[in-house]
């Protein structure tokens, strides 16, 4: 046996035996978890972002109020927050030759989203480790006029802010929906006085550094289509203020130099690929998870449906709905749930796998795949009068 | 409290606590995280108690329960604890099998090893902590988490090769 695999052998061992080192649970837990629970008589209610019928009115003309050095003083520089947050990878990485600091404030609706600093690293500053991409990282904090003068930011609004803000790079020339590089992990969450801080970390995108290099940041969990206003005559991107959310875009002052015109025009045909520049908004580009999604998307595109395949399935009266299918010898299933938001009458429907919740009609592809390649998947769609539909649909020969 | 809830509690925390605990622990970075995790997933499922009871495999539905609940605080609250220092190994805690003089070395070491593998990426963090942790097959993890198994044994290699890189490293 070759040294590799010998080292393998021997960490595979180790991780069997520091997985049992404490997986017993400490005297007395259940007992105490037992009267927690029994305490709480009333069931805990789901953290969701709720808005009074007549804010979110208002909220639908979003105003940009100003861009600049707004309150600036107020928010952590991209080093202090490392240091806040005792995390030296982190104050590292801001302290290097690569790092530009903006601290540019932007208002747009309840929200205020200040662009601290951006950087790149050939290193993963989560592993310490280096891949096969470079990562581009950028800090932003975020505030909510509600939240204001507050010394910290109650839990369930902390917790909204950061599950409903994305922030993504964006190329001068390319649509934001066509080519954009969202933020594949959020890798830090910090709440502090009364901002919440989002440390992102994405690919490296500079190879595009000729072409002019936009962040863009929107309330909602993917790039939405009208959270920017793309001019296809020049090729510049800005928030849309039409937009019924709130978002902003900063310009990055980054060196032309660093362009690999190469590597972005590969980019550029990948997204070609899977991202046909039709208009429809989609989800990311450019990082791995999104190269997960884009299977989806690419059989949601050139999918074939399998004739006699076609289901409707009834959600039970608790607002589940199971599907299940086997095809070509392999399973796939999926629960969905659905509710109705309380103050928007909106009806929502929820993806267990990713944890997000869509508003309905929704429609996506689950993707089976066989050596990382898509072979087959399920088209999932739910109408408004919540009819469940799945049918099985292949790539084309 | 009506009976059917007291019920569900007492079946939470005699029948699958241990099992449920032991997922916890595998995927959080430390006991106080474990034991959030363990109370938040089974604050959830008392939302929907019926889908427990319905449910054809229990373990597997509090174990895809507790996964969601992982997934949904590692989106929130990634990384916040990561700059911590491991916390030290409970002296209540089961004895690895070496004898005493060679405990504190082997402590350590497998002390390091679950240390990286905490580090891992979530998407890989999953896999290795149901796997080790919960001794799941590859096809149990890929239908919990969704995925073929061709993909789970890929993350695993993956997660095994990035361990034996900063093992190396160290040395």
């Amino acid at each position: 046996m070759n040294e590799t695999h010998e080292l393998e052998r021997q960490v595979d061992g180790l991780l069997r035996r520091a997985y049992e080192l404490d997986a017993v649970p400490a005297p007395g837990l259940a007992d105490r978890v037992r009267k927690a629970l029994a305490e709480a008589e009333r069931p805990r209610r789901r953290v969701r972002l709720s808005r009074p019928a007549a804010v979110a009115a208002v909220a639908a003309a979003v105003l940009l109020l100003s861009v600049g050095a707004y309150a600036a003083s107020r928010f952590l520089r991209a080093g202090e927050l490392a240091e806040v947050m005792d995390f030296p990878e982190l104050a590292e990485l801001f302290e290097g030759q690569d790092v530009i600091e903006l601290n540019q404030s932007v208002t747009a609706g309840d929200y205020t989203f200040s662009l601290r600093a951006v950087t790149r690293s050939e290193q993963d500053v989560y592993t310490s480790g280096s891949g096969d991409r470079g990562h581009f990282y950028a800090v932003v904090a975020v505030t909510r006029k509600d939240l204001e003068g507050l010394e910290e930011i109650p839990p369930r609004e902390y917790t909204e802010i950061s599950a409903d803000v994305t922030v993504t790079p964006l190329v001068k020339g390319c649509a934001p929906w066509h080519v954009n590089a969202v933020g594949d992990r959020v890798i830090l969450y910090k709440p502090y006085k009364d901002a919440a801080y989002i440390v992102t970390d994405c690919a490296d995108f500079t190879c595009f550094a000729d072409r002019g290099l936009y962040l863009g940041v929107c309330t909602g969990r993917y790039v939405r289509q009208d959270a920017f206003l793309f001019d296809e005559d020049t090729g510049e991107i800005a928030a849309n203020p039409d937009f019924q959310g709130a978002s902003a875009v900063f310009e990055l002052p980054v060196d032309p130099s660093l362009a690999d015109p190469e590597a972005a025009r590969e980019i550029v045909e990948r997204a070609d690929y899977f991202y046909p520049d039709n208009g429809v908004a989609h989800e990311p580009m450019l990082d791995e998870p999104a190269w997960a999604r884009s299977r989806r998307l690419f059989l949601l595109m050139t999918g074939e449906p399998v004739p006699g395949t076609e289901r409707t399935m009834t959600p039970d009266k608790n607002g589940a709905c199971v599907y299940e299918a086997v095809y070509d010898g392999q399973e796939v299933s999926r629960t969905f749930a659905w509710k109705q938001e309380e103050e928007t009458d909106r009806l929502m429907v929820l993806n267990e796998a990713e944890g997000d919740w869509s508003p309905v009609p929704f429609d996506e592809v689950v993707y089976v795949d066989v050596d990382a390649q898509p072979v087959w998947g399920v088209h999932l769609t739910v109408d408004e009068d919540l009819t469940f539909t799945a049918e099985i649909v292949t790539l084309p020969e | 409290m009506d009976d059917q809830r007291a019920n569900v509690i007492s079946r939470l925390t005699d029948e699958y606590g241990p099992g449920l605990y032991r997922l916890c622990r595998s995927l959080a970075y430390s006991r106080e995280e474990a034991e959030d995790l363990f109370q938040d997933t089974l604050v959830k499922v008392l939302e929907r108690p019926d889908r427990l009871e319905n449910a054809r495999q229990p373990d597997k539905f509090l174990y895809a329960v507790a996964l969601r609940q992982w997934q949904t605080r590692q989106r929130k609250f990634a990384r916040r604890r990561r700059a911590a220092p491991m916390e030290p190994l409970d002296d209540a805690m089961p004895e690895p099998s070496p004898g005493p003089e060679e405990d504190t070395i082997v402590r350590e070491e497998l002390a390091r090893v679950r240390a990286l593998a905490d580090a891992l990426p979530d998407k890989l963090r999953a896999p290795v902590a149901l796997y080790y942790g919960m001794e799941l097959s590859v096809a149990e993890i890929g239908a919990l988490l969704h995925l073929p198994a061709g993909t789970i044994k890929s993350r695993l290699h993956r997660a095994r090769a990035m361990i034996k890189e900063a093992l190396r490293r160290d040395e």
